[in-house]
């Protein structure tokens, strides 16, 4: 019977040896024209943005009360239309209830704790980069954004989403991210990028 | 009843061998079912633990829609032999993920269930669900098969089948080697035994092995054997004693038997001799006698002074009296030796003979004979004839006045017969004949005497008589083998009871 206890051990082990992150995605049988394409991607997408509340924590300095809300915002043109919405409804993270705020511009943006940047102007991302604050959990698809200092990437590739993640960039917001979504997804280190 | 005649020693193997199969299966036994259940429950532990582990690694797969993640967590099964089938169910139900990868989908089910493990037919197999924080991803399905679990467990029940066969087999031997400290004490004892009731030889003995029960047994055993020997030997010289005892007896008794034969022979003789003499002498005296009556008668005729003819008259009548006696004792010594052969006699012709001779007598005295009417027996008529002679004479005899003399008879049951004690008991029938009278008759404790020679109850000057009458009588019913008895009072009459062969 011993036997039988041993195996746990191994397991264990393997689950957190394995670190290649790829994310593997099909999307049904579909086909996605392109004007159903986008609207499914990022319905996705708004999951993904939902499912970033799971495993990402975030400090109570990050709030400011117990009940105080989670926001997600949204820096751009809305590319989620109401399926973020959706997504959301009556969703908390802890006690904290998910609210949607859209920015049109810079000069809009307040507090919030997940910013999906919209834009594919990689200099005007870089600049939207600078002025946020810490505890912001910066995700974008823009091709630049992990070299502009961005934390979590999503990256579409033949009908997959795949996550791209700055652990250095996370750790300088203050921010914890879970190891079960780093094994998901492909860490992006600067120092090893092509110039 | 087989069970009972089997040998101690085969008894005591069997009780040992039971007791040591029965410890064995009851501890291998209880040993399997507690080793059943725990194997279950530490499985199903173990695949509930397994289960969640798995689940909690496989929520960023499910929430961020890796596949490829999640075939690899499922993989990890690989590293447990018994999970045959894994599946990851996606939040909407549908399947996310298959283990092993290959795997057909009708092997798994279709849709997540309940959360829980539960066991069917050598598998286990049950559902986890995988939740992130409070929100719920997906199901995991883990199919766990028990069959190698229950192969190990036949492995073990097979192990514990040889070693009871094998304790069994070492506890026959053991058993048959170490019976023998408590079976063969026993059997030497019961051996003893044996030769005791065998040969009926009480002097043997029985070793003694030890001082537990069976040394005490053989002891008492010994104990016993030892009284039986005394006993014996006391009754041995007992036995002897008293047969010395009986032979010393039973000479003395031949002694006295030959001492009494001698006598009895002397009386028979004497008595013989004494009727001889009475015969003799009898006879005899009457000639001398004879010759007195008839000088006297002479004489008598020439006197003629009245004194003398008063004293003649005196002689006459003395030797009137002396020949009546001597009759008497002539007629009963006769009787003594009888030689006369047994006929038939009507004893009513004897009655009426009797009366006929005592017609004058009757008449005088105004007697009333009253009688029924007599059987007829074997007899001799002359004697039996005096018999009634007798008992007439003597009831007429001895009365005052007016006598009443009844004679009855009747034939004796075989039962009275059989009652009487003085009939000893005889087969033939008996006639009981009885004379009674109203006469003087006599104190009952005299009813023996009256029947000897010369024995006179009444003075002569009141009753003549010679004495010798009622002897007479008894002398003839002995001689009829029969019995005579009287029953009186006195002043109030007497009865006479004769008994005769019929």
């Amino acid at each position: 019977m011993r036997e039988e206890i041993r195996y746990i051990a191994p397991l264990f082990r393997k689950c957190f040896i394995q670190t290649g992150v790829v994310l593997v995605c099909l999307f049904g049988m579909q086909s996605l024209h392109a004007q159903t394409n986008v609207s499914k991607e990022y319905r996705i997408k708004a999951v993904f943005l939902f499912n970033f509340t799971q495993f990402v924590e975030w400090p109570s300095a990050a709030f400011s009360g117990p009940t105080s809300p989670f926001v997600i915002g949204i820096l751009g043109d809305d590319p989620f239309g109401n399926s973020i919405d959706e997504t959301i409804q009556n969703e908390k993270v802890g006690s904290h209830p998910l609210v949607v705020q859209r920015y049109k511009d810079l000069r809009d943006l307040k507090n919030c704790h997940i910013l999906f940047l919209n834009g594919s102007d990689p200099e005007k991302v870089r600049e939207n980069l600078l002025v946020i604050n810490h505890y912001t959990l910066t995700v974008s698809d823009a091709d630049n954004f992990m070299k502009s200092g961005g934390i979590i990437r999503l990256i579409t590739e033949n009908n997959r989403i795949r996550i791209q993640v700055n652990p250095e960039a996370a750790r300088t917001a203050e921010l914890f991210i879970s190891s079960k979504l780093l094994r998901v997804s492909e860490i992006f280190d600067p120092k090893n990028q092509p110039k | 009843m087989k069970r009972r005649s089997e040998p101690l020693k085969r008894k005591l193997i069997r009780v040992i061998l039971l007791t040591c199969s029965v410890v064995l299966f009851l501890t291998y036994t209880s040993y399997f079912i507690y080793e059943y259940f725990t194997f279950r429950e530490v499985t199903r532990t173990q695949v509930a633990t397994l289960g969640k582990i798995v689940a909690a690694n496989s929520t960023a797969a499910l929430a961020f829609d890796s596949r490829r993640d999640a075939n690899e967590i499922l993989d990890a099964f690989k590293a447990e032999k018994n999970i045959i089938a894994a599946s990851l169910y996606d939040e909407s139900g549908s399947v996310f993920a298959k283990y092993p990868a290959g795997i057909s989908d009708d092997k798994i089910p279709r849709m997540p269930g309940a959360q829980g493990y539960k066991f069917t037919n050598f598998h286990l197999e049950g559902f986890q669900e995988v939740v992130q924080g409070d929100k719920h991803l997906g199901t995991l399905f883990i199919e766990f098969d028990m069959a190698g679990m229950y192969a190990r467990l036949r492995l073990y029940a097979m192990i514990a089948f040889l070693v009871i066969v094998l304790s069994f087999v070492v506890a026959y031997f053991l058993s048959n080697r170490l019976q023998k400290t408590i079976s063969e004490p026993i059997l030497e004892l019961a051996q003893t035994a044996r030769m005791v009731s065998d040969h009926h030889d009480y002097s043997v003995r029985a070793d003694k092995s030890g001082d537990d029960e069976i040394g005490a047994l053989t002891d008492a055993f010994n104990h016993m054997l030892t009284q039986i020997e005394v006993q014996n030997s006391e009754i041995r010289s007992f036995n002897q004693l008293l047969e010395q005892k009986v032979k010393a007896r039973t000479i003395e008794l031949e002694n006295a038997n030959g001492k009494l034969e001698v006598v009895n022979e002397k009386l028979v003789r004497s008595n013989s001799d004494l009727e001889q003499f009475a015969y003799v002498a009898s006879h005899d005296l009457q000639e001398p006698l004879r010759k007195i009556q008839i000088f006297t008668e002479m004489a008598e005729k020439s006197v003629t002074d009245d004194a003398s003819v008063g004293y003649f008259e005196k002689i006459h009548s003395s030797a009137r009296r002396m020949t009546e006696l001597i009759k008497s004792v002539l007629n009963y010594s006769r009787l003594s030796k009888t030689g006369e052969q047994f006929e038939e006699v009507d004893l009513n012709m004897i009655l009426e003979n009797t009366k006929t001779d005592f017609e004058l007598l009757i008449n005088e005295k105004k007697a009333v004979i009253k009688h029924d009417t007599l059987p007829v027996i074997e007899g001799i008529p002359l004697q039996l004839n005096q018999l009634f002679l007798n008992l007439f004479s003597n009831s007429l005899k001895f009365s005052s006045s007016e006598p009443v003399i009844t004679i009855s008879s009747r034939i004796l049951s075989d039962k009275e017969t059989s009652d009487y004690d003085f009939l000893h008991g005889a087969k033939v029938p008996f006639v009981e004949i009885i004379f009674k009278d109203n006469g003087i008759g006599f104190e009952q404790q005299y009813a023996d005497q009256i029947f000897t020679i010369f024995q006179r109850l009444h003075d002569k000057r009141s009753y003549e008589g010679t004495g010798i009458g009622l002897a007479l009588c008894k002398k003839i019913v002995e001689n009829h083998h029969g019995f005579i008895t009287a029953k009186s009072e006195l002043g109030k009459g007497a009865a006479f009871y004769i008994y005769l062969p019929a």
